[in-house]
């Protein structure tokens, strides 16, 4: 392939000559014209508008929701101080917690099979994995919903089987909005999990063996401590997704065990308090900078 | 005896392990086989299916709100990944063969979309194109999943540039190529596949998009997760799960034709 695409390059084209020509005086311009599509995207569509939002929630607003030109704290002191926002925040990381410990441990158990295990199907269980992806978060919760009720399937199951004699409530619970959440943002983690198992050089763990450690003491001493890079992130990727939860809040937590999401989206659909919105965001946005600052200075200590 | 002599033999060693990945993989598929449930369940109390029927498709074609949502949802997807797609090559090569200032920073800022929840770009767009009749418009919605899937189409085709040897490169323009032919004839042909893959990550991830649509959809510009969302909020409705199979009768032919094309190996490089 590369043979015949070289063959068919130097067979040269008068116009890309010139175009050629004109630009070898002026090489800088070549990554500036490169680099300005996404220059350009980005600081319009993602930077200026995320600095907006920030300014916005600094803005006094008068009882209708509409924005005055004052500044002020209240969006910010009414969301700490008012004890059911923030108890709702509260919870929201608690959620999230839970959810980032429960799917990082079960991601790795998936990743460390995709990784280390031979098989033919090794490419349909990949497929699997990222299938759930794209199918889409508001389908998965949605089916969570159906197979949490009284006398959904879960609960159906496990009467059968004797292991309960009642239903368990799972819907408007904070366990049932973490079983679900877990299995909606598992397959992100395995994927990031699977980036960094799949570079660990088998023969480290073959030497550990060799030199008489077992199954465990291998995993424990040397695959273990190798991945950790990729743990953290997969932490941080998936406490940050997890505490933006947003369709699985809605459909299994309902109005009863509210989280901030859908509490963001209320404000700016529905009750349409931009300024109060967007302070809200910013602390959103706040917590997952911090997450993710935090992630990086524990890698360079590490790498230290 | 000898089998339960076997069945604790295979436990002890990797038997236990597998059972645990199996079922770490229902965890991760019961949602998704509910959904199908549902949909091919003739009744319409959402409940244990008592028979199989097609009406809830039937009723998904009927319907015009979803044949209009499925058409803007595959049209702005398919405009914002084509978007990210040059945008991201572009720079993603850039940052592979120039040397500039603020590299470093730039990829900082095109993959931080990654690290923080989806809801904040959906909120801060809004804010910002409400004023400027953006919002609404397919032109806001495009822009938002631009957004959004740069920072996969920036990973993918990096990674796919840093293990293509330059020397091929190099070879071209000793040859007495250009650097323009040079990026068309040779770059270009063998970084396809990785291309392809971002494209069709980048797609499906602007397809099954909620919390950004959900901000910057109008009334004539709804797609198909804000239309379900939606429809959801208010307790369920068969057709929705039909919906979602027809969804993933797509995301299926979408996989097919890139394992055709790039192979799984490639197309999982997310």
């Amino acid at each position: 392939m590369a043979e015949r695409a070289l063959a068919s390059a130097v067979q040269g084209d008068e116009p890309t000559r010139r175009v050629v020509a004109w630009f070898a005086p002026r090489r800088w311009l070549v990554p500036v014209l490169l680099v300005l599509p996404i220059a350009a995207v980005l600081m319009l569509a993602y930077v200026i508008p995320v600095a907006i939002m920030a300014g916005l929630g600094f803005f006094a607003t008068d009882p209708t929701g509409k924005v005055l030109p004052t500044l002020t704290l209240a969006h910010f002191v009414k969301f700490f101080g008012d004890s059911w926002y923030f108890f709702v925040l509260v919870r929201s990381l608690r959620i999230a917690f839970f959810v980032t410990v429960l799917t990082v441990v079960l991601g790795y158990v998936v990743a460390y099979f995709l990784a280390f295990y031979r098989s033919r199907l090794i490419e349909l269980y990949l497929v699997l994995v990222v299938a759930p992806i794209l199918i889409g978060n508001v389908v998965r919760a949605y089916g969570w919903r159906f197979l949490m009720g009284e006398s959904g399937i879960v609960n159906g199951l496990l009467t059968r089987l004797g292991v309960i004699d009642r239903p368990i409530p799972f819907l408007y619970t904070e366990h049932g909005i973490v079983i679900a959440d877990s299995s909606v943002l598992l397959p992100i983690v395995i994927m990031i999990l699977l980036g960094v198992l799949s570079r660990i050089d088998a023969t480290y763990i073959e030497a550990a063996k060799s030199l008489g450690a077992g199954r465990w003491r291998a995993f424990w001493h040397v695959t273990l401590p190798l991945s950790l890079p990729g743990v953290a992130a997969a932490c941080v990727v998936c406490f940050t997704l997890a505490l933006g939860t947003f369709e699985t809040a809605v459909f299994i937590g309902g109005k009863r065990v509210q989280m901030i999401a859908p509490l963001v989206y209320e404000q700016i659909g529905v009750v349409f308090n931009w300024p109060f919105g967007a302070a809200m965001s910013l602390v959103i946005l706040a917590i997952s900078i911090g997450g993710i600052a935090l992630n990086d200075r524990l890698m360079r200590e590490r790498a230290r | 005896m000898t089998a339960v002599a076997r069945l604790r033999r295979w436990l002890a060693g990797d038997g236990a392990f597998k059972i645990l990945v199996a079922a770490i993989f229902l965890f991760l598929g019961l949602p998704v086989i509910v959904a199908f449930l549902i949909a091919v369940n003739p009744r319409p109390t959402i409940g244990m299916p008592t028979g199989f029927s097609l009406r809830w498709f039937a009723e998904v074609l009927r319907e015009s709100s979803w044949l209009a949502a499925y058409a803007n949802s595959l049209l702005t997807a398919l405009v914002a990944a084509l978007a990210a797609l040059v945008s991201g090559t572009l720079f993603a090569y850039a940052s592979v063969r120039y040397r500039f200032r603020g590299r470093g920073l730039f990829a900082a800022i095109a993959t931080s979309p990654l690290g923080m929840p989806r809801i904040i770009i959906g909120v801060a767009l809004l804010i910002f194109f409400n004023p400027v009749g953006l919002s609404g418009t397919f032109t806001g919605l495009i822009i938002g999943f631009v957004v959004i899937t740069t920072p996969y189409i920036v990973r993918t085709v990096g990674a796919v540039l840093d293990v293509y040897d330059p020397a091929i490169e190099e070879a071209a323009l000793t040859l007495g190529a250009d650097e323009i032919q040079t990026f068309f004839r040779v770059t270009l042909p063998m970084i396809a596949p990785g291309l392809i893959s971002a494209a069709i990550l980048a797609f499906v991830y602007a397809f099954g998009n909620l919390q950004v649509a959900i901000f910057l959809t109008g009334p004539e510009t709804v797609t198909i997760p804000v239309l379900m969302f939606s429809v959801l909020e208010f307790e369920g409705d068969p057709t929705v799960a039909a919906v979602a199979c027809i969804n993933i009768l797509i995301v299926t032919a979408v996989i097919l034709v890139a394992n055709r094309l790039v192979g799984a190996k490639n197309l999982l490089r997310l």
